[in-house]
Order: structure tokens, then C-alpha cells, then sequence
């Protein structure tokens, strides 16, 4: 097993930062590693392109994963690690500034395992952020890698 | 036999022309319009057999006095006997009389038929008239007429073609109008808060880790701009969920809008559990409607109705329905702050409001999501008030009906 790592799929700086220090306020463990678009992402898991000195096994406890996303949609991010017996199984939270409910759906019946949307009020995000974690780091048994 | 028209059964063109003026004939004399149409088709079959046979065959058309009646005749020379004319004399009371050929002239028949026209009123003057109107149908005239008719017809397609092609274009502009409304809506969902959530993080970040830094004006400062963020949100939200009330498809069922009424003040009541509120619901409303639209009508109402009653104790609310024009309106009414008349068309205006958000929190979105909820259905809504009595919002659906 490798230490918890968190893959953060975040385009937007400032919604980066206030995601690390939300999880910093929850005193959440790991080590959380940022990429900037859908391509990157799927780059980080599948230790591709500028990623492919990396340990493919090493795959991250959770993938946070914005929707709206520079070349590769989350959508589209989603299904490829669907599809991708690698990573099928691996736990994937949307975490999205979209109240459409075309998303939730689309993310549900992508195979998302949860679905938060991001509260404009701080204090509302860090307890979402909280949940999350709580749940998908501390309580819930890793699926098999 | 002077007649006034007569036709060489030569060409189709002369088979139409006499049909007509046997048709204008009888029905100028009043003769029963079934043995007009019934002679009409005689002659044009006689005239079709005698161009294929290419016999000349002559129909003569005249007026006859007799027993101060008036008959109209048809004489078709060149003809010996007629075979469809058995069962007219019974039926419209048409003779027909055959002659045979005298004096080296040809056989005929001539078929008489009885009109309501009295002798008395056929004069020449009566005659020229109707040789007039039988002339307008000579072949000629009767090319132009369908050669007009036939541009008519031609302009009539065309238009119809641009309008099928104006609809076409006009579906294929809404649908564009619909799909930038979709994507304009889900960059206000996503784009707009994005900015929102880091104005407001990082303000509290500035409260929570430069407390020292700052003195009570600064903190005081940041916390307007973390109030004024979190307006802006709602304001957001607001805005999107009257998109999404023109965006959804609609379904139409039958709505049992007293029941509804009863969830939605439950509700209301969980909400704010220590207000004395008497609510009174007038049993079996119900209404073809869309149901998801009429609960958003009810909640934004009745969600006004106690909003506006906070002072009163206690506060009155009631849900009914009254005839007025012969349709019938459902109200929401209360003996809450209530408003200035003088107003009451902006009400339902998108963030119009008559009260202050001191004296009564909100966005003023409600009543604008409302109207667009009613006007949907093609309902209509009315508002009434004063100040310190009350208000009252009516509204009426296009099919209202009250069940048991
Ligand atoms: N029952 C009522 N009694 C008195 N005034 C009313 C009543 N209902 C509506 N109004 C007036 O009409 C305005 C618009 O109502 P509307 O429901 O659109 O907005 P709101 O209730 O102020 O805010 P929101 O519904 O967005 O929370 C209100 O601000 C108020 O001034
Ligand atoms: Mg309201």
C-alpha cells in the first residue's frame, strides 16, 4: 500500500488552494497531488507522458475530480478510469462548483462514488471536504489494487 | 324555342362550359339543386360520348312559361334517346321528350325541368339578364377563371411554403435560443461561483489567520464582503431556478392542490416552530395541472404569506378558491404587513421588492417565479394588499376545476 495519496483534478488556482487549506483545517493526512486538467490526470494515473517515470501501482486512496476541465472533460476523465481495469475500481468524488442536475446524473451513471457540489459559503466547503475525507479515507475499505 | 345558350358538345373545354350553364341556370330559376347537378351530369356525359363517337351534338338552354310556372329547358340535338333519364321524372320530376329527326333535321331531347320561378316574374328584361350572366361563362372566360385561379393557387403554395419554411427557420432559432440558454446557465451554475467561493474563502482565510493584523473596521469590512458573497450566491441561485422553470418539459395531471397546500405549510411550520399561525385550507381543490410548477407556486405563496405575518400574533393564513368570471381563482391570503397597492404591478418583477431586507429577509425572486410558473400553464395571477391589513395573491390555471 502506498501512504494515502489524494489526486486533486482542479484547473482553477484558487479553488486549489482553498481545497489544500480546507483539507489542512481538517487536519487530513497524505500527500495531495494536484493536476491541472483532464489529460494530466490521466497521465498521473496511468504514469504516462510526464508521468511515466512513476509507479503505475502506486495509485492514488481517492481522485477528486472537477468537472469543468482544459482539454478532457471530468466526464470524459471519469470514463477512462472506468474503463481502465487498472483503475476501475478506484474511489472518484466529483467535487464541482455545477448545481446542474444534468451533472449529477451524468457523474452518477458514469460511475462517480459520490457527488459534492462545492458551497460558495468557506465554512460549508470545509465540512464538505471534512465528510469526504471521513469517509472515503478513514472509513471506507480500499477496494483491492 | 328562343334559346338563351347554346353549346357545340365539341371539345372538354365546351363540356365544362355547359355544365356550368346548366348549373347557373337551374339555380338562377330555382330549380332543386340536385336535378341542376342531375341534368348538369347528364349533359356532360351525352357531350362525352358524342366526342368519342365524334357526333355533332348541340345543348340548347331556354325558359318555357306553363301554367304560369316557369321550366327551364335543355334540348340536346343530335341525341335519339336517352337511357339515364329513366327514374328523373320520378325522382325531381324532369321530363323528357324525345323527338325524331323532321324534315331532314336531327332526332333530339329536350329535358324539362320544373323551377320555383313564377311565369309572371320572367320577362325580357329577366331574359337579358340571364343571357348576360351565361355569356360571362363562355370558354374564354372560363379559360381566364381557371387560369387565375391556377396563379391563385400557385401564390396560396408559395405562401404556404415560405410560412413551412418561416416555421422551420424559426423552431431551428428557438432550439438555438434554448441551447445558449442551457449553456448560459451552466456557466452561471459553474462559472460565476467559482469566483464567489474564492472571494469568500479567502476573506475568511484573511479573519482566521490575520486576526492580529487587522483592527475591527478591517474585520468588519471582510465580513460585509463575505455577506455581500453570500447574497450574490443566492442571488445566483435564484436566477437559475426561474431559468430552469422554462427550461423543464412540462406534465399536466390532474393536482390535489389542498393537499399540497397542507405539505408545504407543514413544512413552513417545522421551520419556525414557536409562531402561533392559524392556518385555515379549503378541502378538495384540485386542478389539471402541472404539479412540480403548481408546488413551486404554492411554496413561493404560502412561504410569503408566513413571511409577511412574522409580527402578528396570531397570524392568519388561508387557502382557498372563489368564481370570479365565471373562472375560477385560487388565493392565498393573510392579515400580515401587506403592501401598497400602488405597486402591486412591480411585484412581480424579478428582485422587486416592497419591503426592506431589515424588515423582511429575501431576494425577491418568489413572485417572479410565480408569474412565470402560472403564465406557463396559461394561467393568470393578481395581487392585492394594503399596509397593516394584509395581502392576497390570486391565480387561476387554464382548465380549473373543483373535484371532490
Ligand atoms: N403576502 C405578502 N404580504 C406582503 N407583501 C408581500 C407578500 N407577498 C409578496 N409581498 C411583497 O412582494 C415582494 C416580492 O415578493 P417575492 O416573493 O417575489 O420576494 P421576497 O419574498 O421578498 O423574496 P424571495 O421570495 O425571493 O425570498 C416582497 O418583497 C413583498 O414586498
Ligand atoms: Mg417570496
Amino acid at each position: 500500500m502506498s501512504g494515502d495519496i489524494i489526486l486533486l483534478v482542479e484547473d482553477n488556482p484558487d479553488d486549489v488552494e482553498l481545497t489544500l487549506r480546507a483539507f489542512r483545517k481538517n487536519n487530513m493526512r497524505g500527500e495531495i497531488v494536484v493536476v491541472r486538467d483532464g489529460a494530466e490526470a490521466l497521465d498521473y494515473l496511468f504514469a504516462e507522458g510526464a508521468y511515466a517515470d512513476r509507479n503505475p501501482m502506486d495509485r492514488p486512496a481517492l481522485v477528486l475530480l472537477d468537472l469543468k476541465l482544459p482539454k478532457l472533460s471530468g466526464h470524459e476523465v471519469l470514463r477512462r478510469i472506468r474503463s481502465d481495469e487498472r483503475t476501475a475500481l478506484l474511489p472518484v468524488v466529483v467535487l464541482t462548483s455545477s448545481r446542474e442536475d444534468a451533472d449529477l446524473i451524468e457523474s452518477y451513471s458514469g460511475g462517480a462514488n459520490s457527488y459534492v457540489r462545492k458551497p460558495v459559503d468557506f465554512n460549508e466547503f470545509i465540512e464538505a471536504v471534512r465528510q469526504v475525507g471521513v469517509y472515503w479515507l478513514a472509513l471506507n475499505e480500499q477496494p483491492p489494487r | 324555342m328562343n334559346p338563351l345558350a347554346s353549346i357545340n358538345l365539341s371539345t372538354d373545354l365546351a363540356l365544362v362550359e355547359a355544365r356550368g350553364k346548366v348549373r347557373t341556370l337551374a339555380e338562377d330559376l330555382g330549380a332543386q339543386a340536385v336535378a341542376g347537378t342531375a341534368v348538369a351530369t347528364i349533359v356532360s356525359d351525352v357531350g362525352r360520348r358524342a366526342i368519342k363517337d365524334d357526333l355533332p351534338v348541340t345543348a340548347e338552354l331556354a325558359i318555357e312559361a306553363v301554367e304560369g310556372r316557369t321550366i327551364m329547358q335543355v334540348r340536346l340535338s343530335g341525341v335519339s334517346a336517352l337511357p339515364e333519364v329513366e327514374g328523373l321524372r320520378s325522382r325531381f320530376g324532369i321530363e323528357a321528350i324525345s323527338s325524331t329527326a323532321v324534315d331532314g333535321g336531327r332526332p333530339s331531347v329536350e329535358l324539362r325541368i320544373p323551377t320555383s320561378t313564377p311565369a309572371a316574374r320572367v320577362d325580357e328584361a329577366f331574359l337579358d339578364r340571364e343571357r348576360a350572366r351565361l355569356i360571362q361563362r363562355s370558354p374564354g372566360q372560363l379559360l381566364e377563371e381557371v387560369q387565375r385561379q391556377n396563379v391563385e393557387l400557385s401564390s396560396l403554395l408559395e405562401e404556404l411554403r415560405d410560412t413551412k419554411n418561416a416555421l422551420a427557420l424559426k423552431a431551428r432559432e428557438l432550439e438555438t435560443v434554448n441551447r445558449e440558454l442551457e449553456s448560459f446557465s451552466y456557466s452561471v451554475s459553474h462559472d460565476l461561483r467559482a469566483p464567489l467561493r474564492a472571494v469568500d474563502g479567502f476573506g475568511l482565510a484573511l479573519l482566521e489567520d490575520y486576526d492580529a493584523a487587522l483592527d475591527e473596521t478591517g474585520k468588519d469590512y471582510l465580513r460585509r464582503i463575505r455577506a455581500a458573497t453570500a447574497r450574490m450566491a443566492r442571488l445566483i441561485d435564484d436566477l437559475l431556478s426561474l431559468s430552469r422553470l422554462t427550461r423543464d418539459e412540462m406534465h399536466v395531471g390532474r393536482v390535489d392542490l389542498s393537499r399540497l397546500a397542507e405539505e408545504i405549510v407543514a413544512e413552513l411550520r417545522e421551520g419556525e416552530p414557536g409562531r402561533n399561525v392559524d392556518v385555515t385550507i379549503t378541502p378538495g381543490l384540485e386542478a389539471e395541472a402541472d404539479a412540480a410548477l403548481t408546488r413551486v407556486v404554492l411554496v413561493n405563496l404560502l412561504g410569503n404569506a408566513f413571511k409577511f405575518t412574522d409580527k402578528r400574533d396570531p397570524a392568519r393564513i388561508a387557502f382557498g378558491a372563489e368564481t370570479v368570471d365565471g373562472r375560477l381563482w385560487y388565493c392565498v391570503e393573510d392579515n400580515g404587513a401587506g403592501f401598497d397597492m400602488t405597486y402591486a404591478d412591480k411585484l412581480f418583477g424579478a428582485f422587486q421588492r416592497l419591503h426592506t431586507t431589515d424588515e423582511f429577509d429575501g431576494t425577491g425572486i418568489g413572485l417572479a417565479i410565480v408569474q412565470r410558473a402560472i403564465h406557463r400553464q396559461g394561467g393568470e395571477v393578481r395581487a392585492w394588499g394594503e399596509i397593516g391589513t394584509g395581502a392576497k395573491i390570486s391565480f387561476c390555471l387554464a382548465s380549473p376545476r373543483i373535484g371532490g
